[in-house]
């Protein structure tokens, strides 16, 4: 495994990948071969070859108005090589893409509506239990102190902050948690579509969810879910802190519960967790640090 | 941009062949068991005889569950269900202690991947005191070298006379620089998290506070001011240039704001003035959607209706999105509003690729593009139009330029800077060079043969069983 400072032994990037500076998620289908990412200027989803290299057009675009995106929100997003489906978090709702759609393809399905209690900015699946898992702001949460509205039992609600800001640009209100977590993570069916509610809701003061964005994956077989957590609220100096862990939850649990195991912190070497990703085979679980320009690799046997 | 890293693993992986190897051998080819009891079997040539048995238990239907064609699901949605419904997992699995819990959190990575050494984003003159400014991006730092430093090939690097840097300074991802020639004043923009301007003394150093920052709403990637009308041009990724008096700080509004569908500006990175000709250049990636008309706000528009708030365009039309080649789009200093580009450089002969940082020269009317992904600095005449080739190219190994993100024309010594964030080094040359040029000196923060990853802004990282590799957007 790569230490240290290496040169990358290849790199996509250049024109003709279409590539912003901006990704925010990509995902990687081992059965076809091919690394999937959002396009947040162009409003797209590119699909490369697995063994893409230098400056190479995508095989698949998915972009135009039967997309109905007006954002690629967070710019997050999941892939299910079972089904052959991406899935957006986009705020109040999920959209649904098939996964070897091209050009200007509608959505197959969406999850959309009160009971749903999404503001959602990042998506797993569970292609073994059928699942689909949610993170994003807990609609319970209310900010205070400057700028996030204030008093006991006031404030604005994270999730329809975060709503608004998909729709109008606007940026998150600093806040503080009282009494619950700003984020949460929602384990709906695979296939859940229109107003459903979720199966389960992991939100709460114990589950140490302190942000709303968090990247997450899964290891199906054991029914692990691995989520990065920032460790700070908007507004704090670099948005880093040694807050910052990636929690292990399971797709079975429900409410106010703490993570099964943390990694990395909290109070340990993470500052900004953000990427999170898993080798079975070698036990091991992967982490990318924004704050710390670094990729991490830890040793979790008890996981697999 | 996406990278992959190998895992170097061949050797562990041979010694596990080799280890499972020696135990089979040994107790396929030894002839004894585990237990070291003699192997059963016929001695002497006598007949072999029935010791002892013990049945298997009786079983009802047929040993394997055939599963018909017509079956609605696969095979592996049986197993998976089958799986799930006897051993759900996690749900049974005992909650560890706390203890075990708190020992873990804090197990340290048995690997890292990480550049320990500054890596150079954008770069700036301070001719008045012959010092040059160097934003670095790696390890959120400015660092002021004299503009004279060479780093003599047997050195591991230059240490920069003053170096800026800590969490009281606001720095983060930090991706241009301004130098007030008059005052010393560093001004550096944000481009990620913090949307600021920061703004510092000529001497700071170590873990100080800047003297005044701008709030922004979108990602910073360029600067430029008008020092004659004491004007400062923000350009954000989003394609809007706002242009605030050069002392604005805090919540102060813009002057004006040059955005919206007209400008064909897409994705943008780099601006850079001509304030002879009263024009202003800015660099596009290609990527871009449509925007409705923005809501009734307070700041004056060109075309007399009034904006406010924190400007921005309207409404986001539906999958509107569109990719077009890389350009630099040219408009009057003074424009205001939805404006179309004076003029629009682009097109294959323009070598354009990722241009990622701009200068001028308006005594030998050239324009000067970085290209980030085309390792390549080129320049054009100012007033290029259309498919334009350049009329020069800096490129190629003895050049030392490698993914370009800053460069910056010295007027008064006909000099040419570039900072490569591909290679630790900030380079300079004539400004007529061409070609695959030696620098006339080079600035590294580490050693030549040192890689750099390029790990600037880690997000997402993939494991790809496929190949064993890390797949890490940047």
């Amino acid at each position: 495994m790569a230490d240290g400072a290496p040169r990358a032994i290849r790199s996509i990037a250049g024109q003709k990948t279409g590539f912003t500076r901006l990704i925010h998620d990509m995902t990687y289908d081992p059965v076809r071969d091919e690394i999937t990412v959002t396009q947040a200027s162009a409003l797209a989803i590119l699909t490369f070859k697995g063994d893409a290299d230098g400056d190479v057009a995508p095989i698949r675009t998915i972009m135009g108005p039967k997309t109905e995106l007006t954002s690629v929100g967070s710019g997050r997003l999941a892939l299910d090589p079972v089904n052959h489906e991406i899935y957006l978090p986009l705020g109040d709702r999920v959209l649904v893409y098939p996964q070897l759609g091209n050009g200007d393809v509608a959505p197959i399905r969406e999850l959309k509506g009160p009971d749903t209690q999404l503001a959602a900015q990042g998506v797993t699946v569970d292609t073994v239990h059928n699942l689909l898992i949610v993170s994003g702001g807990n609609p319970d949460w209310r900010g205070s102190g400057a700028g996030g509205g204030g008093g006991e039992g006031g404030g604005t609600g994270l999730a329809d902050l975060i709503i608004e800001r998909y729709n109008n640009n606007v940026k998150p209100r600093k806040g503080t948690l009282e009494g619950t977590s700003m984020g949460q993570i929602e384990i709906f069916d695979r296939t859940a579509s229109g107003n459903t509610k979720p199966l389960r809701v992991i939100k709460g003061s114990k589950t140490f969810l302190n942000y709303s964005q968090i990247i997450m994956t899964t290891y199906a077989p054991r029914g692990w879910i691995f989520g990065a957590v920032w460790g700070s609220s908007y507004g704090e100096i670099g948005e880093s802190s040694d807050r910052a862990f990636v929690g292990v939850w399971s797709i079975y649990d429900n409410g106010d519960v703490p993570p099964r195991w943390t990694i990395g912190g909290p109070n340990g070497i993470l500052q900004q967790a953000r990427g999170v990703s898993v080798d079975p085979r070698d036990k091991t679980v992967f982490v990318t640090d924004k704050r710390l320009g670094a990729v991490f690799s830890f040793e979790f046997p008890e996981l697999f | 941009m996406l990278f992959a890293s190998s895992r170097i693993k061949r050797i562990g992986f041979a010694g596990i062949v080799i280890l499972f190897g020696a135990i089979t051998g040994f107790v396929l080819w030894s002839g004894n068991g585990m237990s070291g009891r003699p192997a059963l079997g016929p001695k002497d040539g006598g007949d072999a005889r029935l010791l002892s048995i013990q049945p298997l238990p009786e079983e009802d239907g047929p040993m394997c569950n055939i599963v018909p064609a017509s079956a609605t699901s696969s095979l592996f949605a049986e197993l998976s269900q089958q799986q799930e419904e006897s051993q759900p997992a996690g749900a049974q699995e005992a909650r560890p202690s706390e203890a075990a819990k708190a020992a873990a959190a804090k197990r340290p990575p048995v690997r890292t991947i990480q550049d320990p050494n500054p890596v150079f984003s954008a770069i700036a003159l301070d001719l008045a005191h012959d010092e040059v400014v160097m934003q670095d991006e790696n390890t959120y730092s400015l660092m002021v070298y004299n503009r004279m430093e060479n780093t003599p090939r047997s050195a591991r690097m230059s240490e920069p006379k003053r170096v800026i840097h800590g969490a009281n300074t606001n720095l983060d991802l930090n991706c241009g620089l301004y130098v007030d020639p008059g005052n010393g004043e560093i001004y550096s923009i944000n481009n990620d998290t913090l949307s600021l301007l920061t703004v510092f003394s000529r001497d700071a150093k170590g873990d100080v506070k800047p003297v005044r920052v701008l709030k922004q709403q979108g990602s910073l990637y360029g600067i430029a001011v008008d020092e004659e009308k004491q004007e400062m041009f923000l350009l954000t990724q989003g394609g809007s240039i706002g242009v605030y008096k050069k002392s604005a700080k805090d919540d102060d509004k813009p002057l004006r704001f040059v955005e919206g569908n007209q400008t064909r500006m897409a994705n943008s990175h780099g601006i850079a003035l001509d304030p002879k000709d009263g024009l202003m250049f800015v660099g596009n990636w290609g990527s871009s959607h449509l925007n409705e008309p923005p809501a009734q706000r307070d700041i004056p528009w060109g075309d007399g209706r009034r904006y406010g708030g924190g400007g921005g365009n309207g409404r986001t039309i539906v999958g509107s999105g569109k990719f077009e080649p890389a350009s630099i789009t040219v408009y009057r200093m003074d424009a205001m509003g939805d404006v179309a580009p004076l003029r629009v450089i682009q097109g294959s002969k323009t070598q354009l690729n990722w241009p990622t940082s701009i200068a001028v020269d308006p005594e030998h009317k050239e324009l000067f593009v970085a290209n980030d992904t085309g390792d390549s600095v080129s320049v054009y005449n100012l007033d290029a139009d259309g498919d334009a080739a350049p009329i020069r190219v800096l490129k190629g190994p003895k050049s030392l330029i490698k993914n370009p993100s800053g460069i910056v024309f010295d007027a008064k010594h006909d000099e040419l800077w570039v900072s490569n964030f591909g290679n630790h080094t900030s380079t300079v040359y004539k400004r007529a060079a061409a070609g695959d040029a030696t620098p006339a000196r080079t600035i590294r923060s580490a050693p030549l043969e040192v890689p750099a990853p390029v790990l600037s802004n880690p997000h997402v990282v993939i494991y790809n069983p496929n190949r064993d590799e890390l797949l890490v957007a940047t």
